[in-house]
């Protein structure tokens, strides 16, 4: 009985074995999804920025870097949050007196993607509510990165408005 | 409507499995047993076989090797293009980030000073203080943009862009470092162009990453899938292998048995059935020849129960037959021995005795050949009662012991207490014992011993005939109890029929008993036989 027991085992072993190697799980484009989430929420730094000068949120900006972020800007470089802070706090968006409003068009973002690093690149129109005119153009060419799984800002350098549709 | 849908039967189910897998009734040795090829050939299939999934197994493992190999030699590939395109994403960076420290003009002061506009030679010496800076970061790019390695095909586009824009961008640098005037405009040309530059380059490296992951994650998956597939197909074909021998084995060993214990029946003398064996091999055709044996035994075992009978029954009438006539010779002789009719002449009387004689012995031999015949033909019937053993073997040592002691040999019974009554045909073990203290006596030379005794061994009684003549000779010992057979000695003394033990054999069998002989050529000899104890008789 117990070899007749052992064989009927052995049996269904034969049959099942092989029928679970074969199917294997295979990933599928969850990768693709994967990559398409992690551009959103990269670029929703760029939104969010755009909603922190507008608004005068400089806290809602300051949210959007790391600890040891950089910023080169005016022929300088400046290292660290606080440094950073001084610089926005004096940047004209933050002023009372203007009421400048920002954004980005479509057509000036880029951004890349290489695991938990990425670069962004946006140019910000600011335009004066009262006068109704582009004030200023000013380009950020920025580095990104994924920590604690969070994308934040780790390096600001300004650049040249210079894409066209 | 309902009634008619097949329901699932769990109990049958599991007397398929059982059936399926029993030695006795399975329907697939059956089903290899009935293939229609030799033992060799169905041997030979199942050995190809297993060969054929060891092989199976090796290609598996042959070709998940290689496959793991060939992603190996991939994945060192895409990490010197990924090694190569992080170096120059990152110069590529450094000059970016450089040119970009003057980068935005006005409207970057604007910015970062609460709106304010610039003073006008602000601008100037910001880009006065980059210009050599930048013309050492473009030649390092140059450099890194020098790649030891062939491009993928989806890499080329983006490897072109930026060969193009270093080809652009370090001229341009020359003429920034070089030129007296400062140009706003050159620089912002450098800006687009090394930021074009890094945006390929880093898509490059971005790109070379996903497809290392992905190949890593490809190489994992691929490992488990081998692997599973390996150990799955390699457990599957111990289990097939197993399961190959086993309905082979007992494809084989199935009919072999039903065949042995055939030929053991036949051996015991049962005729009644035939062996059936489904194989359509050799095994099948030594079946049909068992079967055709038992059919040619049966016949010829009829045939001789026939003439056996018929020749006992002849036996049995010749004897009686014989007796008539030996009678009168026997009565008229002894008539004139005793001279009833007159005196007779020496030699008249040296003649009657020898008629006598030899009819006494012609008499004792029709005798024998009555009672063998009638054993052999079934006509003795035993008339089985209780009776004092011990007086049987008395009266039986006293019928020789005359002749024993004219012949000086010592004669002598010994009985244990505990035989007292047994159960049996008195005169037929009368007769036994007889038989074999006449033959005692006859061959135990003078001054010899013969001894009687009787004793309860193993839950039958056991009687023994124990003398001190010739002995019998080993090639001897086992033709005694056949009919007409006589050792050396026995034959020179010309006494006895050569049927005694014979009908012995016969008779202690009728009781259910045993009887053999130990024996010693020139020490002497023990017959001993056995009656079985019935339980009244017993207790």
């Amino acid at each position: 009985m117990a070899l007749q027991k052992l064989l009927i085992v052995g049996a269904v072993v034969a049959i099942a074995v092989p029928a679970a190697a074969h199917g294997t799980t295979k990933r599928s484009s969850s990768v693709n999804v994967g990559r398409l989430a992690t551009l959103y929420q990269i670029d929703q730094l760029e939104v969010k920025w755009h909603k922190a000068t507008s608004k005068k949120d400089l806290a809602l900006l300051m949210s959007l870097f790391a600890p040891s972020v950089t910023l080169g800007i005016n022929g300088t470089t400046l290292v660290g949050k606080a440094a950073v802070r001084k610089v926005f706090a004096k940047a004209a968006p933050f002023q009372p007196q203007n009421h400048w409003e920002s954004d980005t068009p479509a057509y000036k973002i880029r951004v890349t993607v290489d695991g938990n690093r990425g670069t962004l690149y946006f140019e910000c129109h600011y335009v004066d509510v009262d006068t109704g005119k582009v004030v200023a153009a000013v380009g950020g060419d920025n580095d990104v990165r994924r920590i604690n799984g969070k994308w934040l800002f780790t390096k600001l350098v300004s650049s040249s408005v210079t894409l066209k549709p | 409507m309902a009634e008619s849908v097949a329901r699932f039967d769990p109990a049958a189910a599991a007397g398929f499995l059982r059936r399926l897998f029993s030695r006795t009734d399975n329907l697939l040795v059956r089903a290899v047993a009935r293939l229609p090829a030799k033992l060799r050939t169905k041997l030979l299939a199942s050995f190809l076989a297993i060969a054929a999934l060891l092989v199976l197994i090796s290609f598996l493992g042959v070709r998940a090797l290689g496959h793991s190999h060939s992603l190996s030699e991939r994945l060192k590939t895409l990490q010197t293009h990924q090694a190569g395109y992080q170096a120059l994403a990152t110069q590529a960076t450094t000059v970016r980030d450089i040119l970009g420290l003057c980068a935005g003009g006005a409207d970057a002061y604007k910015f970062a000073h609460g709106g304010k506009a610039p003073p006008a030679s602000r601008t100037n010496q910001c880009l006065r203080s980059i210009d050599r800076v930048v013309q050492t970061a473009v030649a390092d790019l140059g450099q890194a943009v020098q790649l030891n390695f062939k491009p993928f095909a989806d890499e080329a586009p983006l490897l072109r862009t930026v060969k193009r824009d270093d080809a652009k961008l370090a001229p341009l640098a020359d003429t920034i470092a070089r030129s007296k005037r400062l140009s706003l405009p050159l620089h912002q040309r450098a800006e687009n162009l090394s930021r074009d530059l890094t945006f390929a380059a880093e898509t490059l490296a971005s790109l070379t990453t996903r497809k290392t992951n992905s190949l890593v994650a490809a190489n994992r998956s691929s490992y488990v899938s081998s692997r599973n597939l390996f150990i799955g197909v390699a457990a599957g074909a111990v289990v097939l292998a197993l399961l190959l021998g086993y309905f082979l084995s007992w494809s084989l060993i199935g009919p072999i048995q039903r065949i042995v214990g055939r030929l053991t029946a036949i051996a015991s003398g049962d005729f009644s059935r035939h062996v059936e064996i489904a194989n359509r091999d050799e095994l099948g055709d030594l079946g049909a020849r068992v079967n055709q044996m038992n059919d040619e035994l049966q016949r010829v075992y009829g045939e001789l129960e026939t003439a056996s009978r018929h020749k006992s029954e002849f036996l049995a009438n010749m004897s009686h037959e014989l007796r008539t006539p030996l009678n009168a010779i026997l009565g008229f002789s002894q008539v004139l021995e005793k001279r009833l009719f007159g005196e007779l002449n020496e030699k008249q009387g040296e003649y009657v005795e020898d008629i006598r004689s030899s009819g006494d012995h012609l008499l004792s031999l029709i005798n024998d050949v009555l009672d063998l015949s009638k054993v052999e033909a079934g006509q003795i019937e035993l008339e089985v009662a209780p009776f004092s053993l011990r007086e049987a073997v008395e009266r039986g040592v006293a019928m020789v012991r005359e002749r024993a002691s004219k012949n000086g040999v010592a004669l002598a019974a010994e009985l244990e207490p505990e035989v007292r009554i047994v159960s049996g045909d008195e005169r037929r073990i009368r007769q036994i014992l007889f038989n074999l203290l006449s033959n005692a006596v006859k061959f135990t030379p003078a001054g010899g011993r013969i001894d009687v005794t009787a004793a309860r061994v193993d839950g039958e009684i056991q009687l023994a005939v124990t003398d001190t003549g010739p002995g019998i000779a080993p090639e001897d010992l086992d033709r005694i109890f056949e009919e007409f057979q006589q050792t050396q000695v026995g034959a020179k003394h010309h006494e006895g029929t050569g049927l005694g033990l014979a009908l012995s054999k016969r008779l202690v069998e009728l009781h259910g008993g045993r009887i053999w002989v130990e024996s010693e050529v020139g020490v002497g000899s023990r017959f001993v036989f056995t009656l079985p104890v019935t339980q009244e008789v017993a207790a």
